[in-house]
Formats: structure tokens, sequence, C-alpha cells
């Protein structure tokens, strides 16, 4: 029985899966797990120690992976919408039930496990996004009013997310929507006025959006950009973080011999500033094998994009590329201090089981995407 | 059919190219995030580096500097003389006193200090002001009974090191005394300050984010954290008899001072190093800066009569006589270039030379100081040691005037004789007699035992040492017994100890004033200076006092104090004569006789 369901994932695995993809995201995935033991293990302790609870959500990941490739890629197009209106559901549902954490509600809680609809969405966007493009792409490309669909369901999740508040997560679907759009095919008018609608909707966006903003978040803009002025309060993030990653230098400082993450200075060190902790220990060496990994991860889902069978495979396999790319870039960029801290995870690095599960989900579609490129 | 399926692929390799197209824009995009993302990597790993590096060490890198408490002084047998204490010191820290006024009267109530002072300081502008500094451990109980109730906010204790000195007066010229930050001020404490003082080392300890400290490296020098503690050869016991005998004494005689050193002739140890008047080091500031002066080492003093047994000595190693050549003593008065030397003891005609020392006869040693002739005599007084330190580790010793040969006339030598017209210090005179109670043999004078680094390394060590050989073992002998003459029929009869035969010499000496330029009439000081016992010495003590007034000789002030002192000493050294032990009884051995006499 067992013996058939391993030779059951091997035939499925073994079948034209793009291996470079599977083996880095493994690679980065075990790194991933030993460098948040690094992280965690000072940290107060915990009746389950945060790199254990990592490693459980990491099997579980990989198994719902499994799933992913396993199904057809045609059942997620049949899907798409349902699995997109039951995430919004969740979205909605957090709203009202959801755990009530620093001024935020974005989890649920179900017993030890919690899970966080905010993560899943992207993923759920991401398939219904196809499945309209799969279905309502004229042979000349999009025209302006066949973005209205998209828009809304890029909209709802949107404000839905804002609303917790998480305006973080809420731009990163933003973010990813528009990134998604330029893959799609479109008439010169639409992308003209698309990128218009762009570049003038920043500015309003932000006068506008300034005034919705929780003094704490507006602190968290004014910071990123003078961190100096408050070096205590929350600019000392930015700061700690900026110490702990230069000061790694070019070799590190070694293997839980990080100076700053293990006396605690680095703040958030097993979620936002995962990347830190690595950067101090492992110095630029291990900072640019990590940065290489993540891009072999985004231009390989991106190859597989751009060689799919049909739009819904394109747009599902891009879109979950630009979705690693875009938090990969972030929240490297938040440690960095060159974007600000919005409290985004780095893929499959950071600590937190929905994002783990959900990363690895995105990649057993884009796999499941390169398998059945030539099906027909 | 052919044609459709054409155009579907044209249209599809057509929207592939679009399609790539538009990859083309993401990949652009992709690289402008990958090439900021390094650009920054490379210029805070590489670039700022060494800078956020330092920034890193800054923050997580605390220099401690520990200071370790300054050395104890401990007496022979391991009793403190002076220790350092952990005193709480009382502060304020202004901002977090809720109830200034009451906080005022509670702790102005168990310091006794005026609360109006006290209020002042809590309504301070500064964020920490010292309340007390080193309270005493009672009334610090009592205020932290008051701050363990909630009623004193914003008061604090921090713990600070206090000079203690438990026997108080005792052995206090010896020990000296410290001041507030450790330095030493007089005596051992000043002299071996380098030993005792308190050392500050300092560590690289890593702090984690809470601020709490983790581990630390020692960077200071090396050796630089261990401090010494000193243990002397004084005894307490010893101390204390030597001390109690010698303020009875002057006080008794109404005199202005002394001072006595007990030493064991053998290995050249002082037991007892007496100085008076005394003081208190724990509160050496309210007394007189001049009773802080350590008379045992430094005063210069005209020995007088003690000195003559020098002089035998060295009519006897020279064999210019023996102990039974007579000198005729002129009937106690003779006259050296019209100046008129007496005897005080009686009008002495022949007198041995044994007998001459027995009665302490000026005139004969006069005679006899001619008959060794000047040159030999200052050869006697060098290899004796006068005219020099004796070297002791103890500050501020004095090494006594000789006047130089080629100014001397007659009479000065005449008066020199006899022990007038020099000076010596205590020290001196006690370490050149116990010359004699050891066959002729200078020991250099201790009074460290050892001084040991807290690790338990021993850094010095005082061994007995031998200084030169002064004189023969017979003669040394023939002095000896001479000197037992003295105490069993001579000057120094009131010196006598029972159940031992003790040796000594009495002196009484004038005392020349500089203001008149001549020898006071009034002022003397009057010394004994002996050991015992007399075959077999095993103590040389020695008894200074200055101006009695009530009476004025030798052998009436000083040697009844060395009888005593003796006599107690001995005992408490267990020291017990072979007679008295064949008898058996009488001897009862006193139990903790250990444990210091104010413990």
């Amino acid at each position: 029985m067992i013996k058939d369901a391993i030779r059951d994932v091997f035939k499925t695995i073994s079948k034209k899966t793009d291996y470079v993809l599977l083996v880095t995201v493994l690679i980065i995935l075990t790194l991933g797990i030993i460098n948040l033991f690094s992280a965690s293990r000072m940290e107060e302790v915990a009746a389950v120690p945060l790199y254990i609870k990592q490693v459980y959500w990491a099997m579980i990941g990989l198994f719902m992976m499994y799933l992913a490739i396993s199904i057809d890629i045609r059942a997620f197009e049949r899907w798409a919408y349902v699995i997109y209106c039951v995430t919004i559901f969740f979205l909605i549902a957090v709203l009202f039930f959801g755990e009530r954490t620093g001024g935020a509600t974005r989890w649920f809680s179900l017993g030890p496990i919690s899970f966080q609809p905010s993560e899943v969405v992207k993923v759920a966007m991401i398939l219904a996004l196809g499945r309209y493009f799969q279905k309502n792409m004229p042979a000349d490309g999009l025209r302006i009013r066949d973005l209205i669909i998209p828009i809304i369901l890029a909209l709802l999740p949107v404000i839905l997310i804002a609303k917790e508040p998480d305006l973080g997560s809420a731009g990163l679907v933003v973010l990813i929507f528009g990134t998604v759009l330029l893959v799609v095919k479109m008439r010169t008018k639409t992308a003209v006025a698309f990128i218009l609608a762009g570049v003038f909707s920043t500015v309003p966006a932000f006068i506008f959006g300034w005034r919705f903003l929780k003094p704490y978040q507006r602190q968290r803009i004014v910071t990123f950009f003078r961190p100096d002025t408050d070096p205590l309060g929350s600019g000392y993030h930015i700061i700690q973080s900026k110490i702990a990653v230069g000061s790694g230098q070019f070799f590190g400082k070694g293997y839980m011999h990080g100076t700053q993450s293990q006396l605690q200075f680095l703040p958030e060190q097993h979620t936002d500033f995962i990347f830190s902790v690595l950067a101090e220990e492992w110095g630029f060496v291990g900072s640019v094998i990590i940065l290489i990994l993540l891009s072999i991860i985004i231009l390989r889902g991106l190859y597989i994009a751009s060689s799919a069978r049909d739009v819904f495979g394109a747009v599902v396999a891009a879109g979950l590329s630009i979705v690693i790319m875009w938090q990969s870039f972030v929240n490297i960029g938040m440690a960095m201090g060159i974007f600000p801290v919005v409290g985004i995870p780095l893929p499959f690095l950071s600590y937190g089981g929905t994002s783990l599960v959900m990363m690895l989900i995105g990649v057993g579609l884009i796999l499941n995407v390169n398998m059945r490129r030539n099906i027909f | 059919m052919a044609t459709i399926q054409k155009t579907k692929r044209q249209k599809e390799s057509n929207s592939e190219k679009w399609l790539r197209l538009r990859m083309g824009i993401v990949l652009a995009l992709f690289l402008t995030l990958f090439v900021v993302i390094t650009v920054r990597v490379t210029n805070l790993m590489l670039i700022n580096g060494d800078a956020l590096g330092s920034y890193a060490e800054r923050q997580h890198k605390v220099i401690s500097t520990f200071i370790t408490k300054r050395g104890n002084i401990y007496d022979v047998n391991g009793l403190s003389f002076a220790v350092s204490v952990e005193m709480d010191s009382i502060y304020v820290s202004p901002k977090d006193v809720k109830n200034p006024k009451r906080t005022a009267d509670l702790i102005s109530k168990v310091l006794s200090v005026d609360s109006r002072v006290i209020l002042k300081k809590l309504k301070s502008k500064k964020n920490f002001v010292w309340i007390e500094r080193r309270v005493s451990p009672s009334k610090t109980m009592r205020v932290k009974e008051l701050k363990f109730e909630g009623k004193l906010d914003g008061i604090g204790f921090v713990k600070e090191d206090k000079r203690f000195y438990p026997h108080r007066t005792l052995a206090a010229h010896v020990v000296g005394f410290a001041g507030t930050d450790s330095q030493g001020l007089s005596g051992i404490e000043y002299k071996l300050d380098k030993y005792l003082k308190s050392t500050k080392s300092h560590y690289i300890a890593v702090r984690d984010a809470k601020g709490r400290r983790l581990f630390g490296t020692d960077i200071s020098e090396s050796n630089a954290s261990i401090n010494s503690d000193v243990t002397l050869t004084i005894d307490v016991w010893a101390q204390y008899i030597a001390e109690r005998e010698l303020k009875n004494a002057v006080e008794k005689s109404n005199a202005e001072g002394g001072a006595v050193i007990v030493m064991d002739p053998v290995s050249g140890e002082i037991l007892a190093m007496a100085s008076f008047p005394e003081f208190d080091p724990n509160n050496f500031s309210r007394y007189s800066k001049t009773s802080w002066r350590n008379k045992a080492i430094s005063m210069n003093f005209e020995p007088g009569s003690t000195f003559k047994i020098f002089l035998a000595s060295g009519i006897l190693e020279d064999t210019i006589a023996t102990t039974e050549d007579t000198f005729y003593c002129e009937r106690g008065l003779f006259r050296v270039n019209n100046t008129d030397f007496h005897d005080y003891g009686g009008d002495f005609g022949l007198l041995s030379l044994s007998e001459i020392i027995t009665y302490s006869s000026n005139i004969g040693a006069i005679k006899l100081g001619k008959k060794l002739g000047e040159k030999r005599y200052f050869d006697y007084l060098a290899v004796f040691g006068f005219g020099k330190p004796t070297g002791i580790m103890l500050s501020g010793e004095e090494k006594g005037i000789i006047p130089s040969l080629s100014s001397l006339n007659s009479v000065d030598f005449a008066a020199l004789s006899f022990g007038q017209g020099l000076s010596v210090t205590p020290l001196q005179l006690i370490t050149a007699a116990a010359v004699i109670a050891n066959g002729g043999f200078l020991m250099e004078p201790h009074i460290v035992k050892r001084i040991t680094k807290n690790d338990g390394d021993i850094v010095y060590e005082a061994e007995p040492k031998v200084k030169r050989r002064v004189m023969g073992d017979e003669t040394a002998k023939m002095v000896r017994d001479m000197m037992v003459s003295v105490v069993e029929s001579g000057t120094g009869t009131k010196a006598k100890v029972p159940w031992f035969s003790v040796a000594g010499k009495t002196g009484t000496a004038q005392v020349f004033d500089v203001n008149t330029g001549a020898y006071s009439e009034s002022e003397f000081i009057v010394s004994f200076v002996g050991f015992l016992p007399a075959e077999d010495p095993k103590l040389v003590i020695l008894v200074v006092v200055d101006s009695p007034k009530s009476d004025i000789s030798g052998g009436s002030v000083a040697a009844p104090t060395f009888s005593r002192i003796a006599e107690d000493t001995m005992k408490h050294l267990k020291i017990y004569p072979e007679d008295m032990l064949i008898m058996g009884d009488g001897i009862k051995i006193k139990d903790g006789a250990d444990v210091s006499p104010l413990m």
C-alpha cells in the first residue's frame, strides 16, 4: 500500500518534472530550516521549537505540492473561481473571527495551527486571473473593458486585506496584479491606458491613502526614509537589520555565531528579518548564494510560463513566479533598508506555516504546468 | 481545412511571440530588482561592512571593570588587622521619589541626619544623588526594611568597600591606614600599597539586546587583577601585651610617649611593635598627626647606658680586656678636658669590666672607650648597624645620627662611650641587642612574614637572614653574662621575670635640648633592653619611655615594664622554664589563647 503510494509519487514526479526547479526549491527549503534553527534558538523557549514547527509545515507543504503536481492542471482551471470564492470567504471571515495580534486580525487560530488567508489569496487570485484570461482572451489582445473583471478580482482581496489591516500584503497584491498584467497580451491602447493609470494613480493614492494610515503605519514610512530620526523606536528595525547584514561582511560570522541575531538585537528575526540572520552568519557569499537560488526559481518559473500550453498555464506559472519574485525583493529590500518594513515573509526562508505551504503549492502548480505543456 | 489550420498555427505562433515579448518585460523587471538587491548587498556587506561591523561590536560588546578588594593585613596567626568590608552607600534618584517630605523624615530618623538636608537632596535636579556613603550595616538594614515596606521610592543602595581595622588601636602604627580610595597613607598600608591596593581589571563582556551580560574575556594586563594579602610577623597577643604595658608605663610616669619592640632574636621577626601615643586607624583623621608616628622606627634618641653593652662587646671581641680586668672609676667624678662626668649608681672605685656594666658606671665606660679607641668603637657601631636604616618593610624609618669621627673631641668621645651624643632608633637598638642574644649574628629584622596573592601564589616570604657576624659566640656569651648580672644585682633588678634568667641593660639618657643648646636637666629618655631566657634567648624586648616625669631612671620605669611584657609574652607563647616543667604544676595552659585579645 505504502509502496504503491511511493511508487505513485515517483511516477508522478518523474514524468517530465523540471528537476532544476524542484531541486532548487528543496535546497532552499533545507537551508531555510537550518537558518531558522539559528535564528530562533535564542528566543524564548516554546513547547515546540520554531524550527521543528517549520519542519512540520514543510512536510505538509511538500505533500500539498505533490497533490498540486498530481492533480490535472485542468481541474485547477475548472475550480479556479470556486477556490477564489472560498478564499475570499475566509478573508471576510478573518475580519470577524480572526485572532487579534498587534492591532490587526490576520490569522485564524485552529488549535496549535494558525492560518493566514491573505497568503492563500495570492495563489487563488492568480488561478482566477488565469481562468479569466484563458476564457476571455481576444485574438488581438485585451481591450480596456476586458480588464474590468480582473481588476475586480484583484481589488476584492486588496480591500479585504487592507481592512485587516495589512497594508503591506495589500500593496503586494497590487504589485503582483500589475505585473501579471504585463504578461498577458493587451492591445496597444490598453497597455498605454494601463501604464498611464498606473503612473497617475500613484500620487493620489499616496495622498489619499496617507489619511487612512494609522499613526504607526505613517511612522514606518517616515522612518523608512529617515531611520536615524528614531533609532530606538520604529527606525530600530531598519538600523539593526542593516547592522546585522553589513557586519556579516564577506564570509559572515559563522553559523550560529551571528552576534546581532544571537543576542537578539535583530527584531523579528525568524520572520521579517530572516535574511539578515542569514546574511550576518553566512556573509556576502551566503547572501549571494540565496539570491541565486531564488533567481533560479523565479527564472525557471518564467521559463515554464513562456513555454506553457495555454494562457491559463502561462498566467499561473508566470503569476506564481512573480509572487515569489516580489516577495523576495520586498523582504530582502526591507532587510537592507531599501524598502519600508511591511511584514512580507521571504519565500521558503521565513518562519510561517501558511506562507510556506502556499509557496510549495505554488511551486507544485508551476511544475504541473510544465509537465502538461505537451499533452496534446 | 488546411488553411484554417495554418491560420490557427500562425495565430498561435503570433500569440507566443507576444507572450515572449511580455516575458521579456517581466525579465527586465526581474533583472532590475536583482541588480538593485545585489548592489545593495555589495554596498552594505563589502563596502560598509567594516563600519557596520564595528557598529555591531559597539552594540554587543561592553567593557566591564571589576575592582578587587584591597588586600587584607593579618597577624602571624591569620587574625585580621585590616580588612575591606563591603558597605552600602545609599543614593536617591530624585525623579522617582513620590513623597519627598515623608521619605526625608523616614530617612533622617534612621540616619540621624537633619531631614531638611535630606529633603534638599531628594528634590535635586540631578538623576543621582548620594544620601550617605558607607552606612553602617544596622542603619542600612533599617533603611532596607523601610524600602521593603514600599515607603521609600527612588532610594537605592550601592556596595562600596570600606577599610576596617577590627583591632582598632592595636598595631595601628605598624599597619597604618588607607584613604577612602584605597590608597595606603601610612605604615604597611603605605609601604606595601602596590601589593595591597585594589586593582581594576577589564573584561569584554557580551550583552544581549536586553542588556543582560552573557560572558566575558579578560583583557587586562597579566596579573593586574590579582592583589595580595600581607601577613605580618606581629602576634596580636604579644602586641596587645606590649601596648598595654607601654601605656601603663607612660601613664604612670607621666611620660610623653614611648615605644616597645618584641623580637625573636633567632629569626629577627618582630612579634610586637608598640608606639605611644596611640590612635585608631578607623578614624585616623580625628587624631593628631604626631600620634600617627611609629616611634619604634622613627624616634631618634640618645640611647645612654644601654649602649655600654656594645662598647663592652667591642672590648671583649678585640680581647683588649677580660671581664675580670679592673678599671678605676675615680670615685664618681672624672674630668675630661674641663668637663665633669659623673656616675649615678654610686661613687665607685675599682670596678671590673663586668661590674662597670652591672652598675652602669659612666666613668668606667669612658675608660673602656679610651682603651678600645675611637676608630675601633666606630667600627663596632657600624657593624652593629647603627647609623643606617635596618631596611625593615615599614615607612618612615629613621637611621639615627652618628657624628663623624673627624669632628669629635675627647669630651664628645667620652660621652659617646656611654651612649650620649649619638642617636639611634629603637629598632636599631633592639636589632643590635639581638646580636648578643643570638651568639653574635646580626639578623635582619622582619615585620612582614609573607605576601600572598589572592590566588594563593606567594609573592614574598621572609626568611631569617644573617646580615653579618658581629662577634664570636664566646664574646656574646660573656656580654650576656654581664647583662644577666645587671638584672641579678645591678641597675636592672626590676626586670626580673619569675622562673627565667633575664639578661638586660638599663639606659637613662639625657635629652639634648635644641632650644638651650645643652642637655636638659629634667628630660630623660629611659630604656631597658633585654632578653630571656638568658641561656637560650627566645625574646628580645626593648622598652623606651620618652620623658617620664615622676620617675626618671631606666631601672625603675622601663625595667618593670620589660618584666611584665616578658612574663606575659612568654606565657602566651607557651614557653615554660625547664624548672617549672619539672615541677609539673603551676602550668595552666590557657585555652583559646590564640584568639585575639579583642575578640
